[in-house]
């Protein structure tokens, strides 16, 4: 099978790019005055922020995505949907990981019927 | 056409060991793959054959503990990495796949070649790990003794990150395949459902592989550097290293399951003659199994010390994964309802599945409820559910596909009588040494114990004995399939009477596939009123 | 549409393919499940890193601020830019323009190259102090754990080092394959798909930047 022609590539005008890459430019200095502010706990939340809207105008428009077939969006957000269940569920161990219910707080008088062996008794089972 | 022995395929259209090393036909490929998964199973059986020797009294027989420990550690390694992963998508399904699809090859046939490749690098530092002081801390690597232990954990796990990227360009390459290469008519609802079950591997695949890579990484760094992140002396969690490694590891199982699972679809609907129950549940669920499965990982942490919360939530999750395979057990026996059971060794092994599937299934769902598994946790119940759907359920639908597209890969027919012997052992023989685990792990014999106590005796000895049992079953196979390559009947294009794309070309294929490319008019299982 | 500015060679579409279109949307499509991997493989070292802040927070405040934020800043500007002349070397030869496609690769490669040697300096100055992760660390510093900031550090900003090394040495073979006029306006998809590569270590560090330099 010969080539074909371009088909229907679409090309995005420079100006698109350039003005990206004055976005990406000056959020860059955004990301280093706004760490200059305490926010307080929320110091990382808005850090983040900050990065996930550079992180977006290079996925949206260097990488295309905008323009690009809808599976490919959905498929690439698909990973990072997944990246943010990788960290919730592992959060919801370490996060938790102190709190007691208070049902183990509790101490109960329960004998076990367990006790250490001596060497060379049966078990009864 | 079917007359194949003296026509050209892709077996016999070029010739020479080139020819084959740097083929790009995936169904070569396909072929390569199966060899090589047969001598990692075969491999693999060696340690199981020999840690079980050594249950057989408590005490010492022939290998002492470390050496034990390296055994169970190479076997669960081996068969996980080398043979089961990568078993039914790599061989069985880059054959089938195409030619189910219609298709000419995978979309990336050099991706495909390196692929093999990559598996055959992994293989080889797993079998260097073994010759060079082989690791003791079983397949799965716990920190820290896995980060202070002096066997050669790196090469081992080297081996594993090297064969993860085998698994996920297969899975990658699978995906685009049945995006973009699909015939004219063949809609999203008309693929064969072996099709759908490759598609929800994949994502399993490229989604969760990385993961075990990273996890790889920072466990060799660990060990070289010193880094900290899992040692508790340093600051860091074990437990975090078991988040890691399950993320990969549960979704798994699921790679394992869901492709055998998609054999069985075929299998059933060919076998009984009959248009499957439930196209689209089945097809969906797969889907349902592939997403859930992410989010179940913690529940091989309940005794490691996560968080009551955490720990609720898992189990929750782990109780809702196993609906869609319910479902799918549903379908497949509704299928065999007023069909023409045609009883050859593909459906032998397909009943066999069923059965086996759902001791394992049902079992899972046992240690899925957190006050069961804090007694049952690291015992040989676990072995034996785990056994139960890796053998009794991925290697038995495996069988089954083996058999049923035999025909299709070699051209020739293999000897049903001698399948239908060799399935006998393997039934017995697996059930004689696993069933028998059930029992050993609720009277609480824990697992990776190299003693115990005497009354454990009589029960490990009769696992054993199954373990022969199952040798055998499985020695017979190897000789009646590869005596079919050079005596076998020559096979016809369509020995089953199925109707899935793949049976409307010769058998053996030519290198193209099909003479004319397919066009898709019907649902995949039209077969017709069913016989009563 | 211009013609093309070199001599080029006709790309042939591969026999499985029924056209030009299907292979350049599979390979396209094929790339960002690829960079899927990527994003599970580098986000799984941000869980990690995640779970050592929240851990260690004071620490990571200690830590953060034996890195330099100028050379970290600087370093982010560089791959910003390079990500757009990459992106304006695939819109050249869309274009057929190869000659300029051609300065745009060697920009790209270069502001790489400067990007590693900034990296170098840094990492002289942290082995130099000591601070390393916890089997070689002396540093001198307050918190208990610090080597656990530079085990991460080290490992994350490794690892994209070595993207960013690999991104060289694709863009190099790139600039090779061009000169001998392989690209132009009807296949251009090896250029898109290293742009594609290129974007996402660019993505990778627009995260490590503030999450290493800028804590607190």
């Amino acid at each position: 099978m010969s080539q074909e022609s371009h088909h229907d590539h679409f090309i995005v005008p420079t100006s698109v790019y350039v003005g990206a890459l004055g976005a990406l430019l000056i959020l860059t200095v955004i990301t280093v005055a706004i760490a200059q502010i305490n926010f307080g706990s929320f110091n990382l939340i808005v850090a983040l922020l900050v990065a996930i809207i550079k992180a977006s105008v290079v996925m949206f428009v260097f990488m295309g995505l905008w323009w690009d077939d809808a599976f490919n969006r959905f498929a690439f957000l698909s990973s990072l949907l997944f990246l943010f269940l990788f960290f919730l569920f592992t959060f919801a161990d370490v996060w938790f990981r102190d709190f007691r219910s208070p049902l183990e707080s509790e101490i109960l008088p329960i004998k076990s019927p367990v006790r250490p062996a001596v060497v060379g008794e049966k078990s009864s089972h | 056409m079917t007359d194949t022995a003296s026509t050209t395929n892709y077996l016999n259209s070029t010739t020479g060991w080139r020819s084959w090393l740097f083929t790009l036909d995936h169904k070569r490929i396909g072929l390569m793959y199966l060899l090589f998964i047969a001598i990692s199973f075969g491999l693999g059986g060696f340690f199981a054959l020999a840690l079980r020797l050594e249950l057989i009294n408590p005490g010492k027989l022939l290998f002492t503990a470390k050496q034990y420990n390296q055994m169970f550690t190479l076997h669960g390694a081996i068969m996980t990495f080398l043979f089961i992963i990568p078993s039914i998508p790599a061989s069985l399904g880059n054959f089938i796949l195409p030619l189910q699809l219609g298709a000419k090859d995978v979309a990336f046939p050099r991706l495909n070649l390196a692929s093999l490749y990559i598996y055959v690098l992994g293989a080889i530092f797993c079998v260097y790990s073994m010759v060079a002081g082989a690791a003791d801390t079983g397949w799965t690597f716990y920190t820290p003794y896995s980060s202070t232990t002096d066997t050669s954990v790196i090469s081992m796990t080297m081996g594993a990150f090297i064969l993860g990227f085998s698994s996920i360009f297969t899975g990658l390459n699978f995906i685009v395949t049945i995006h973009k290469l699909r015939p004219p008519g063949m809609t999203w609802f008309r693929l064969p459902l072996f099709v759908w079950s490759l598609y929800a591997t994949a994502i399993i695949q490229v989604l969760a592989t990385p993961v075990l890579g990273i996890t790889i990484v920072l466990l060799v760094l660990e060990r070289v550097l010193g880094v900290g992140i899992f040692d508790p002396a340093l600051g860091g969690d074990p437990i975090l290293f078991q988040h890691f490694f399950w993320f990969y590891s549960h979704p798994a199982v699921y790679i394992m399951i869901l492709p055998a699972m998609g054999i069985m679809s075929e299998v059933v609907s060919a076998m009984a003659s009959k248009k499957i129950f439930g196209y689209r549940l089945i097809a969906l669920s797969s889907l349902a199994i592939a997403i859930i499965s992410f989010l179940v990982w913690g529940h091989h942490l309940f005794v490691s010390g996560q968080s009551d919360y955490a720990a609720v939530i898992f189990s929750f999750l782990t109780y809702l994964v196993s609906i869609p395979s319910a479902i799918k057990i549903f379908n497949w026996v509704s299928t065999l309802y007023r069909g023409s059971i045609d009883l050859r060794a593909p459906f032998l092994y397909f009943a066999a599945f069923l059965f086996m599937f759902c001791v394992g299934g049902f079992t899972g769902v046992m240690l899925a409820s957190l006050s069961l598994d804090v007694h049952l946790h690291d015992t040989y119940f676990v072995v034996a559910h785990f056994h139960y759907v890796m053998v009794g359920g991925t290697t038995i639908a495996f069988l089954s596909g083996l058999h049923y597209w035999w025909p299709k890969m070699i051209g020739k027919m293999y000897s049903e009588f001698w399948a239908f012997v060799a399935w006998l052992f393997i039934m017995v023989g697996f059930n004689m040494t696993f069933f028998t685990q059930f029992l050993l792990g609720s009277k609480g014999m824990p697992r990776r114990y190299y003693n115990y106590l005497d009354q454990f005796q009589p029960l490990h000895a009769f696992s054993t004995s199954g373990t022969w049992v199952l040798a055998i079953g499985f020695l017979i196979m190897a000789f009646y399939l590869i005596d079919s390559i050079m005596n076998g009947k020559p096979a016809p294009a369509n020995p089953w009477g199925a109707t899935t794309l793949e049976w409307q070309t010769d058998s053996p294929p030519i290198t193209e596939n099909f003479h004319d490319t397919p066009v898709v008019t019907t649902d995949p299982y039209e077969y017709g009123v069913a016989k009563s | 549409m211009n013609a093309p500015d070199v001599p080029i060679q006709t790309h042939q579409v591969a026999h499985h393919f029924a056209t030009a279109k299907q292979e350049f949307d599979s390979a396209k499509f094929g790339m960002w499940l690829f960079l899927v991997t990527e994003v599970l493989f580098f986000g799984a070292l941000f869980v990690a890193y995640g779970f050592l802040r929240w851990r260690y927070p004071e620490m990571f405040v200690e830590a953060h601020r034996i890195l330099s934020w100028k050379m970290g800043a600087f370093n982010t500007l560089v791959l910003i830019v390079s990500s757009f002349t990459i992106v304006m070397a695939v819109q050249s030869i869309q274009r057929n323009r190869q000659r300029l496609a051609q300065r745009y690769l060697g920009i790209t490669a270069a502001l790489a190259g400067v990007f590693l040697v900034v990296k170098y300096f840094e990492y002289m100055d942290k082995i130099h102090h000591g601070f390393l992760p916890a089997k070689f660390f002396s540093g001198v510093g307050v918190s208990e754990h610090l080597h656990l900031f530079f085990g991460i550090y080290f490992t994350m900003t490794g690892l994209h080092g070595l993207h960013v090394l690999i991104g060289i040495g694709l863009i190099v073979w790139l600039m090779k394959r061009n000169r001998q006029g392989h690209f132009y306006s009807g296949f251009f998809t090896p250029v898109e798909m290293v742009g594609l590569y290129w974007h996402f270590v660019d993505l990778v560090w627009i995260f490590l930047f503030p999450l290493f330099y800028l804590v607190g």
